[in-house]
């Protein structure tokens, strides 16, 4: 047990907050709401965080990234969460580069990653499909074999800047008990993107797949393989949310924090009124088990490990870490919003946009609610022991 | 970041897990069950008896005071097997006043007691809360007064727990009326058989016996007083941490999830289905589940920056306040699983699945308000780890 970065993690650490917190000022945010096209995608900040090399912290040397593991990436994570800058760090890095440099072949890898490095193309991952109870088993999306090469079907929904992508993962069912995973080209035919507006404007589409064709070197992976694929997969992007939350949760409860020492009323610091330290307190204990579960989900990514009891492990320490990041999220958001008062809803103040994000990381790929049924049906078939 | 414990820890929590594994003899739980809590029977004073023969009172302590000193993450895994197997084990004495009277108090005194405290022969009752301080112990008004070479000391203590079977309070009183508060507080070590000294039992909700106690004209040699005179507050406070953590050991929940969940797979309804068979069941485990998992981590988190002079005030009342009121919860959660069973003392089936919850869920407030109240602890939150202005309420 150890509780404390190595030198290289606190230095990515520090290199990601120091450039993400001088960069994402207010002004630089209600700019980006302004965007014509309503979307908020910050490409400069993208670019920025390239040339520090920080797009790379989890991709291999032999492609231009700093060869860490998941868990230094997740320190990135959390410190876009912290800054709620606009950039597709959770589907670009966490979800495809991680699902490539996993498991895709080395062709695959060769022809994405350097430019996942430097900036160049932006990935995504499709996974989710509507009314789905579960992401990890593709149900409605179907992929019908033709000699070596697939035919893709369906529908995805909530794809992640989709539209902004070079290239998109996408799960697909063969047969009830054979998936595929292969990467698509969105514009390749048969494809179609439809935009949907997300509460943080956070660019997202569904996606609708009408007879794509896929060649064998589209393909990630395939069986048992691609089922494998699909759960790390899932666990990085549902890790990946947990590390957003995360910071913006300690943002949101800092932020609430210091305005309350300052604002008065009855001639005295609300701060100084017990209810209002007890909630703020009450806060802060749920941000420490938030990020104590996160922080365990991540470091069990790092450590690549196969057999049924590490992966039911790894797998159990995810879906408790998005438990705590949705209920964590919301009751910080209210807490934050109710401490300020009308100032906390006043686009004027910084608040309103980590409420937002909150809000929809409680809801990607799976409420507390959908994850605690998740995990009571693993605790009816395993038990998922205290050691 | 390494959420493993390594190999030596895997090993020292064997050899704790075999070693309780064989302490717990079906009689010794039997007698157990008759006084919750607490202890004290025959077979309890025994069991004592053989760790300490066994060297298993003071491992955190140094090896020259006849411990293993282990490290604050081994003595919480320790405690965490302890109350994995359910001994109440005396864990302020020899966590807290034990350390105090071995590192402060005077040769004969240290000579006198600190011995029989590693052997498990001898029981210290902490005298520290009375009847007009509680929360705000720092205002206790139990006297303490210079006469030649004694101290006479006056007043009442109350909830003095486990004083009917101690030998020793360790007793706080004012030695210096007009200083103030915290800085006119001094510790004293007091006989049981000191003329003077008397109590009478309190029964608690949670079957808990402790008690009150009387000082009148108790008559202790000059060098009863532990450390300095005046410097009472700090002793008090310098184990606190350990205390706290104690306090919300997972220990003392883990095992009864396991078969708590065992149970509810292997037992059935009326109507066929298994207990866990039930949606809203298997959300009430999971619930529990995730919370533990959180509270596992927050305590060895907090062992760990014990170790390495790191220990944020902030975290250990966090651990303080989400531990004790997570027990609350998990007791209710488990108290539905079990349905109206939990109300029952004793099963009529033998299983005391119910009757394990309906004990602890009487005993789950104490935690709550002791040790720190939940309402203290928060605002030691909010000051030390949110930097809010808190006011004059600490004071
Ligand atoms: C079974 C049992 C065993 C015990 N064993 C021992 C023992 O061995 N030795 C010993 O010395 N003591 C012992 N205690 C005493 C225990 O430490 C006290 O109960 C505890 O310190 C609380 O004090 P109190 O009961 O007087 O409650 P009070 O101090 O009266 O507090 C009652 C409530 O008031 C509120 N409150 C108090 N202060 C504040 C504040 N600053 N801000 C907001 N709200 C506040 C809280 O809600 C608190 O729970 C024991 C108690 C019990 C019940």
């Amino acid at each position: 047990m150890k509780f404390s970065l190595t030198e290289s993690q606190a230095e990515i650490q520090q290199l990601a907050n120091k450039i993400l917190q001088e960069q994402v000022t207010e002004e630089r945010l209600r700019n980006l709401d302004k965007q014509v096209s309503g979307e908020r995608f910050d490409r400069d900040l993208w670019q920025q965080l390239a040339s520090a090399g920080l797009l790379g912290v989890a991709i291999d040397e032999s492609h231009g990234g700093m060869g860490f593991d998941y868990f230094s990436l997740s320190l990135l994570l959390e410190e876009v969460g912290r800054s709620v800058a606009a950039v597709p760090v959770v589907t670009s890095l966490a979800g495809a580069a991680m699902l490539l440099t996993e498991y895709a072949s080395a062709e695959l890898q060769q022809q994405w990653l350097p430019d996942v490095v430097n900036g160049q193309s932006i990935l995504t991952v499709a996974f989710s499909e509507a009314m789905s109870t579960n992401d990890v088993t593709p149900h409605t999306v179907t992929a019908t074999n033709n000699g070596s090469d697939y035919s893709l079907n369906g529908v995805k929904h909530y794809v992640p800047y989709a539209q902004h992508a070079a290239g998109i993962i996408v799960s697909a069912k063969i047969s009830d008990d054979e998936n595929v995973l292969v990467m698509i080209d969105p514009s390749q035919a048969g494809v179609t993107l439809d935009k949907l507006d997300t509460t943080t404007a956070e660019p997202q589409s569904k996606l609708t797949l009408a007879n794509v064709m896929i060649s064998s070197s589209q393909v990630l992976a395939v069986g048992e393989k691609a089922n494998q694929a699909i759960q790390y997969g899932v666990n990085c992007l549902l890790t990946a949310y947990c590390n957003v939350q995360l910071g913006a949760s300690e943002a949101a409860l800092r932020m609430t924090a210091k305005y309350t020492s300052e604002r008065k009323q009855f001639n005295t610091a609300i701060a100084s009124f017990q209810a209002v330290a007890q909630r703020a307190a009450d806060g802060y204990i749920d941000v420490e088990c938030l990020r104590l579960c996160t922080q365990q989900a991540a470091c069990l990514l790092s450590n690549k490990a196969s057999d049924l009891e590490s992966q039911r492990v790894i797998n159990d320490a995810v879906t408790m870490a998005k438990i705590w990041a949705g209920d964590t999220g919301h009751r910080i958001s209210y807490t934050a919003q109710h401490l300020h008062g009308g100032t906390g809803v006043d686009r004027e103040y910084p608040l309103w946009r980590f409420c937002l994000l909150l809000r929809q990381m409680e809801f990607s790929m799976g409420s507390s609610q959908q994850h605690l049924t998740n995990l009571g049906d693993r605790i009816a078939e395993y038990s998922v022991s205290m050691a | 970041m390494d959420f493993h414990l390594t190999d030596k820890q895997c090993d020292l929590r064997d050899e704790f897990r075999g070693y309780f594994d064989t302490l717990m003899t079906p009689e010794l739980v039997a007698e157990l069950v008759g006084t919750p809590g607490e202890g004290g029977g025959p077979l309890y004073q025994a069991a004592m008896k053989k760790m300490g023969d066994d060297g298993y009172i003071a491992l955190s302590w140094p090896e020259k005071f006849g411990g293993r000193g282990l490290s604050a993450l081994e003595q919480y895994m320790f405690i965490e097997e302890v109350m994995r197997a359910g001994f109440p084990f005396p864990f302020l004495t020899t966590e807290s006043v034990g350390p105090m009277l071995r590192d402060h108090a005077s040769d004969r005194v240290r000579q006198e007691i600190v011995p029989g405290i590693v052997a498990g022969t001898c029981n210290v009752a902490i005298g520290y809360s009375e009847p007009e301080a509680g929360t705000d112990l720092a205002s206790l008004k139990t006297r303490a007064v210079r006469d030649g070479d004694e101290w006479v000391i006056n007043g009442q203590k109350m909830w003095t727990s486990l004083c009917h079977m101690a030998d020793y309070v360790w007793l706080a009183a004012r030695t210096d009326p007009d200083a103030p508060k915290h800085r006119g507080i001094s510790m004293f070590i007091l006989p049981t058989n000191a003329e003077g000294f008397s109590l009478s039992p309190v029964h608690t909700l949670g079957g808990v016996r402790t008690n009150a106690t009387y000082y009148e004209d108790v008559r202790l040699p000059a060098d009863a007083l532990v450390g300095e005179l005046n410097k009472g507050w700090k002793l008090i406070t310098s184990q606190l941490n350990r205390e706290r953590l104690a306090l919300v050991n997972v220990g003392f929940f883990s095992q009864k999830y396991n078969v708590l969940v065992d149970w509810a797979q292997s037992t059935y309804l009326i109507d066929g289905r298994k207990i866990i068979d039930q949606p809203w069941v298997r959300t009430h485990f999971a619930r529990i589940r995730s919370s533990l998992e959180a509270l596992r981590l927050i305590c060895y988190k907090l062992a760990w920056q014990m170790d390495s002079n790191e220990l944020n005030m902030a975290d250990a009342s966090a651990a303080k306040v989400y531990g004790t009121e997570l027990f609350v919860e998990i007791y209710r959660l488990a108290g539905e699983i079990i349905g109206q069973h939990s109300v029952l003392k004793r099963d009529s089936d033998d299983t005391n699945i119910g009757a394990t919850i309906e004990n602890l869920y009487r005993t789950a407030s104490i935690i709550t308000f002791g040790g720190g109240a939940n309402e203290v602890q928060r605002d030691i939150i909010a000051a030390a780890g949110l930097w809010m202005p808190i006011g004059s309420r600490m004071s």
